[in-house]
């Protein structure tokens, strides 16, 4: 019969599904070993939903009040908080940001300055600090320290502090 | 043409498809495309949004409620242009 015959349009549609079938699955394929990646580098501990991380830097700010507040022992204040949907402060000094509004809680822990050297997205491995740094100066090409460069700069290029000879 | 005849005449046209080089050709076109017009981040965002929800994320859970999701969300303009490209394949493969 004429319609069991396959036509030129719909042999089109196939491959063209077996196309987009091939993205969908790469781009899933990507995603979910870049998911798998962070909870290895969080160490089981599960991202934020991305709703929420438009929110994630007041939440840092708010934790470090909450900080401040727990370290005057102000209980009241720190348990208040802590029952908030928004944060919770752990006693190992870790913030916690969870929503308790959803079934699967999401921990997340940020390192922002009280222990460890990581940064907001987990990265280890901070920048070394500037005056172990070595700087090369574009008019002598000599390589100085970062804590002198600003002075080295000033006298090489003739600023105030140069030497008038 | 029976079941079998069809599916064999598919299975043909893939083979020449992919040995031909028209399969990564077509492949390239469409990720263009699909790029272009911020199907890929949409996608991206969705993905990481349904994997970072999930327990134990696998790839046959995300699947399932991706893939209709990035069906649909192809451009018409796009799927326009692919139709075209492939007709313009099968036209040179399959004598009329």
């Amino acid at each position: 019969m004429p319609e069991d015959i396959p036509t030129k349009a719909s042999l089109a549609i196939s491959i063209l599904h077996d196309l987009l079938e091939k993205q969908i699955h790469q781009l899933i394929v990507e995603r979910l070993l870049l998911e798998k990646q962070i909870r290895q580098t969080h160490h089981d501990s599960r991202p934020l939903p991305a709703h929420t991380f438009a929110g994630l830097s007041n939440l840092i700010d708010e934790n470090s009040m909450i900080a401040s507040t727990a370290s005057t022992n102000n209980s009241s204040q720190a348990a208040s908080r802590a029952n908030s949907p928004a944060t919770a402060l752990l006693l190992n000094g870790h913030e916690t940001v969870f929503d308790e509004n959803e079934k699967n809680t999401r921990v997340v822990y940020v390192y922002s300055g009280l222990g460890g050297n990581r940064d907001i997205y987990g990265n280890e491995g901070l920048k070394q600090a500037d005056a172990s740094r070595y700087f090369v100066c574009s008019n002598c090409t000599r390589k100085i320290a970062g804590s002198r460069f600003a002075a080295h700069v000033d006298r090489c290029l003739g600023g105030r502090l140069a030497r008038r000879t | 043409m029976s079941d079998s005849e069809t599916n064999a005449l598919k299975s043909q046209i893939q083979e020449h498809l992919i040995s031909s080089g028209n399969y990564d050709r077509l492949s390239k076109a469409l990720a263009t495309k699909l790029y272009e017009t911020g199907w890929v981040d949409s996608m991206k965002q969705a993905a990481t949004a349904k994997a970072s929800t999930m327990d134990k994320p696998n790839f046959d859970e995300l699947n399932e409620s991706l893939q209709q999701k990035g069906m649909d969300l192809v451009n018409d303009t796009v799927k326009r242009d692919m139709m075209a490209l492939i007709k313009e394949y099968l036209d040179g493969v399959i004598s009329s």
